[in-house]
């Protein structure tokens, strides 16, 4: 036991499997009025996985529960039924905390503190010292790229700026899990490509995230693993690049093949081949998967079976 | 004006019973108690209604555990990162404007503070007290009570609540924060308050030459009289006795018996005095000692005195002018001024120091009151209706009792524990007597009385009557000098002389004395309560006694900031601005809303009581409680009319209540809400008796139920008004250490209680609904 506490990355890049970071069972929420009456069921009995060290998309079109999935899974919320396990500890203690960076959907931040006073704040919140607070906020701002308004308040930041700074707030603890909702809206082309790349970089550094987004391509590029919720429900469940794999479907790319011969290869297809450039099945674009859930739930709701 | 409450010492008012066989600690405790069982309860209830018992009963036992926990390992850099947030929030929600807005008011109060009033200085600290408590107290509600509501509906709270921060540190920080940024307003005006009160008061008068005028008395002149001019809207006037005139040097005595020399004037320094010059004769005659000495100083201005020197071993005589004199004006609007009159030119001259007395801290030592009536026989108090307890203002008649002039009657007051060395120059008394004329007079007279010192030990020991004269609305200062006589003229020592041990004194080994006042004057009266009199003890620090008036605002804004974060945990911005304010509300009519309770909760029995007093009274009769009980008792056997319906267990205690808390003056008329609610609609007087069906019987047995849980939540009320020792500092009377501590202990005890609350609320509240 004391020997598994004290080198916990050893054990876990032993064990085939990786740790468990986060874990809903049968997770429900339903928002109700001040009466109690009931008005949304948020979300009917999830089930979900994430693991140390991947990055996990949370895809849904609009009001299908992801941020409400994020918010019980840091105790903003608490489960109707069901429950929601961060680093094997219920998601309602605080001191889960300690571990967890999140970029809420719209920054919540002080608007009249300024970026280093707000870096600050926040690190002081995790009872960082003074002179390592100092140090990871110069580094943090020097990273997304705020350096030059760090002194202005955040009431005068634009958007981008504002979400910026925000993904800083959630980095300051050097988390082992992210929970981003939302990184992409509001930034620049610029801004997306840096905050793809930081966020692959954080994978890198053995970081848990989990990204909620709508920018299909982009939760594409990071994501290892995504899920699709529909109205609460859970659709769809896997590894992006055997989820986006169109199975019954052969593609083949070959090179050095004169016109003439083209008709006559492909004649002969089965039997003569010039250079195997790929032999594959195509894929589709996220987007693509992505409305044919849709479109499928619409036509038969309820539970759809999850096939990984 | 007299303020009174008279306090146990701290420790003994939280630890030991006070009567009810409950000290503050176990009331706290209790209260405490209560509570906590109830809010679970509530807590199980809820829960159940929503999970399930089996589910409610594990999370109210996790959520126990957890708020130990909670409190336990709160981090202090965490709470002071989240005071420093709450104490910007303040200044960028401006809450400087409160200062502002006092300063304003400082600055203009020229206009609505009138200096030549009965008391200036009550009314200038009167007033800034107020503005500084009214304006800080609603900065202290606006700013905490808005503050946590923002945070949840601009969402900044998840921000903060998905950071390892505990509930309590958010509650902590807020009530911290806020006190601190209300602090910071709250020196800054006290100290704009100190220097405008002192400076608003300060002044001098100016004296013409032709404003002291020789008297004299067979064509001598005995006596000059002076008086000031008039800018500040009131005049001194001072008497020169006419040979208490001295040459311009100061003397002291050494151990050796040698008066030296210690300062002297620009004349008496041509005449060749200098300091440190040793005095051995005046007029030729050797000096005995200081006292002697400076009686031989003294004579008619102008005229001249040989002095005898003796410096460096050598003698040398000095003719010196007898200059200067120093007397004090009357007192005038509280305060009275040091006068130095000098002999210029043949002319008498006269400085006017700066105004004393008026911003003083006096300590008073309040002895027992009892009184004789005509006959001069001892009088139960009970009946007399002497309040233990209280503050006398505005209840003017109520609260004092009567003793007739030229009758035997006098009010006794009984000091114990006067101790001989802390009154060398005899016993100071303050009295403020009320005077009621059966014989009009002339008004701006004063009506005679006498006082009596007389040992209690030993009555046949009495005094020889100091005769003073009583105005209305003014607060006499009597001096019992260390020796008196007697009515035979026989010497009597006030505290006993050790070189005079067959003396007899009137203060006992023990150290107490007995003061009697009677009225001289008849068909007029003199009305006193416990307060009226009291010996005056060495004043404490005015300065000390303003700091001490201010942190009890401070502790008030303690309290409300408190209340106001826990009604913020859980309810919208404007309905804990709303819920706080009724609580202060409630609390400034704390003693109100008892008096209404008790009224509607002994309706019936208060009328017996009433009804035995007022027949009794018209036969002259004065009744004691266990008489009153009798006669009501008595009453209902004969079954009269409206003594049939009470219960006598409930007559007792109305009866307590009537001494203690409910006076006939204190009485609530017009029933409960819904009574009165009636009474609005049919547009019945509050007084007139209901005719009694069903329907009304109803609506006072629903009054009385509301009333019951009105009593019980006056147990967790703070009361406001008990706070406020404004009135000490702004009449002059030192605010005792015990209260400060007393309110201290009961702020905290509030404040904690509030955090506990907040921190249960704000644990289990979910952030994002
Ligand atoms: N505080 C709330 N009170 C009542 N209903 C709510 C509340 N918050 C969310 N909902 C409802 O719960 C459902 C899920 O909302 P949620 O915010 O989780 O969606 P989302 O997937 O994050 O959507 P988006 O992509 O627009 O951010 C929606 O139907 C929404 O209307
Ligand atoms: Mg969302």
């Amino acid at each position: 036991m004391a020997q598994s506490a004290a080198a916990p990355h050893h054990a876990r890049a032993a064990s085939a499997e990786p740790e468990v970071v986060i874990e809903t069972r049968n997770l429900s929420k339903v928002y109700r009025d001040f009466w109690g009456r009931q008005k949304v069921r948020a979300l009917k009995a999830l089930d979900l996985e994430v693991r140390q060290g991947e990055i996990f998309g949370l895809l849904g079109p609009n009001g299908s529960g992801k941020t409400t999935t994020l918010k019980i899974i840091l105790g903003l919320l608490f489960p109707t039924s069901g429950e929601a396990l961060v680093f094997g500890r219920s998601a309602t203690e605080v001191t889960k905390n300690e571990r967890i960076g999140y970029l809420p959907e719209e920054s919540y931040l002080y608007k009249f503190l300024n970026a280093v006073d707000t870096l600050d704040f926040y690190g002081r919140l995790f009872n960082i010292s003074a002179e390592e607070r100092r140090r990871r906020s110069k580094e943090l701002i020097e990273m997304v790229g705020l350096g030059w308004a760090q002194r202005r308040p955040l009431k005068e930041y634009s958007k981008g700026m504002t979400r910026r700074i925000g993904l800083a707030q959630a980095l300051i603890n050097d988390p082992d899990l992210l929970l981003l909702d939302e990184p992409t809206s509001g930034l620049d082309p610029i801004g997306t490509r840096e905050m793809k790349d930081l966020i692959l970089k954080l994978k890198a550094q053995g970081k848990t995230i989990v990204v909620c987004s709508h920018q299909l391509a982009d939760v594409q590029d990071v994501c290892d693993r995504i899920a699709i919720l529909y109205q609460g429900e859970l659709k769809e469940l896997g590894r992006v690049d055997s989820l986006l794999k169109v199975r019954d479907v052969t593609q083949v790319q070959m090179r050095g093949m004169s016109p003439a011969a083209q008709a006559e290869v492909r004649a002969v297809l089965a039997k003569h081949g010039g250079e195997m450039v790929s032999w594959d099945n195509p894929t589709m674009t996220l987007e693509e998967l992505f409305l044919t859930i849709v479109n499928e739930s619409q036509a038969r709701p309820g539970k759809r079976v999850i096939k990984e | 004006m007299v303020v009174e409450t008279q306090v146990p010492p701290f420790l003994s008012w939280l630890l030991s019973d006070s009567g009810d066989g409950q000290s503050a600690l176990t009331t706290f405790l209790f209260t405490a108690l209560v509570l906590f069982g109830l809010a679970t309860m509530v807590a199980f209830l809820v829960a159940a209604f929503r999970y399930g018992p089996g589910r409610a009963f594990s999370s109210i036992v996790r959520g126990l555990g957890g708020g130990i926990v909670d409190f336990v390992r709160m981090s202090p850099r965490r709470i002071l990162a989240l005071s420093w947030l709450a104490f910007r929030e303040a200044f960028r929600r401006q809450i400087w404007v409160g200062l502002v807005v006092f300063l304003v008011i400082l600055m203009f109060a020229g206009w609505f503070l009138d200096p030549s009033s009965d008391d200036p200085a009550r009314l200038y600290l009167g007033n800034v007290l107020n503005w500084t408590t009214l304006l800080m107290l609603v900065m202290a509600l606006y700013l905490s009570s808005l503050s946590l509501p923002a945070d949840i509906k601009n969402r900044t709270i998840y921000t903060i609540v998905t950071k390892p921060v505990r509930s309590s540190e958010i509650i902590l920080g807020r009530i911290v924060g806020f006190t601190a940024a209300c602090t910071v307003l709250l020196v800054i005006m006290a100290g704009a308050s100190y220097v405008f009160v002192s400076r608003a008061l300060a002044h001098r008068h100016v004296v013409v030459v032709d404003d002291i005028v020789p008297v004299k008395q067979n064509r001598q002149v005995v006596r000059y009289d002076g008086k000031t001019k008039l800018p500040y809207g009131h005049q001194h006037h001072f008497t020169v006795p006419a040979n208490s005139f001295a040459p311009g040097i100061e003397l002291s005595e050494d151990a050796a018996g040698h008066l030296t020399v210690q300062q002297v004037t620009a004349a008496a320094r041509a005449a060749d005095v200098k300091p440190g010059d040793i005095l051995t004769a005046i007029n030729g005659a050797t000096v005995i000692g200081l006292d002697t000495a400076e009686e031989q100083l003294a004579g008619a201005p102008g005229s001249n005195i040989q002095l005898t020197l003796s410096r460096g071993g050598a003698s040398h005589e000095a003719k010196v002018t007898r200059e200067a004199t120093e007397v004090f004006t009357d007192i005038e609007k509280g305060h009275r001024h040091r006068v130095v009159v000098r002999w210029v030119d043949g002319k008498l001259q006269a400085d006017i120091g700066p105004a004393e007395g008026m911003l003083v801290a006096r300590v008073p030592i309040y002895g027992l009151l009892r009184f004789r009536d005509r006959q001069g026989d001892p009088k139960d108090p009970s009946t007399w209706k002497i309040r233990q307890k209280g503050i006398s203002v505005g209840k003017l008649f109520g609260y004092r009792s009567y003793i007739e002039g030229n009758t035997l009657a006098a009010a006794v007051w009984t000091f114990d524990d006067l101790k001989a060395d802390q009154y060398p120059q005899g016993l100071p008394l303050d009295a403020s007597i009320r005077v009621y004329r059966g014989q009009r007079g002339r008004v701006d007279q004063g009506i005679t009385g006498s006082l009596t010192v007389v040992n209690p030990a030993k009555p046949t020991i009495r005094s020889r009557e100091i005769i003073f004269t009583a105005k209305e609305f003014t607060l006499d200062r009597i001096q019992i000098p260390q020796q008196l006589t007697d009515s035979h003229g026989k010497p009597l020592a006030l505290f006993g002389d050790a070189s005079q041990p067959n003396l007899p004194s009137l203060v006992t080994p023990d150290g107490r004395v007995e003061v009697w006042v009677r009225c001289v004057e008849p068909a007029q009266y003199f009305g006193m309560a416990r307060a009226d009199l009291y010996v005056r003890g060495a004043d404490a620090s005015y300065t000390m006694n303003f700091v001490k008036a201010f942190f009890e605002i401070w502790l008030q804004i303690v309290l409300v900031t408190s209340l106001a974060v826990l009604f913020s945990s859980f309810l919208s911005g404007p309905v804990a601005v709303l819920l706080t304010v009724t609580t202060i509300l409630m609390g400034f009519s704390c003693s109100f809303i008892a008096n209404l309770a008790n009224s509607v909760i002994y309706r019936e029995e208060l009328k017996v009581i009433e009804l035995v007093r007022q027949g009794a009274a018209q036969r002259g009769l004065y009744l004691t409680p266990d008489q009153t009980f009798a006669k009501a008792h008595d009453l209902r056997k004969d079954n009269v009319d409206g003594f049939r319906v009470y219960d006598e267990a409930r007559l007792k205690t109305a009866l307590r209540l009537e001494l203690d808390q409910v006076d006939v003056l204190d009485r609530v008329w017009g029933g409960g809400p819904l009574e009165a609610f009636y009474r609005l609609i049919t547009q019945r007087n509050l007084m007139i008796d209901l005719e009694m069906n069903w329907a009304i019987r109803t609506m006072q047995f629903l009054d009385k139920g509301l009333m019951h849980v009105m009593q019980y939540l006056l147990h967790v009320l703070p009361d406001f008004r008990r706070f406020s020792d404004t009135d000490y500092l702004a009449n002059g009377y030192n605010i005792q250490g015990a209260r400060v501590g007393q309110h201290a202990a009961v702020t905290l005890a509030f404040a904690l209680a509030a955090f506990i609350g907040g921190y249960f609320i704000f644990r289990h509240r979910e952030m994002a609904a």
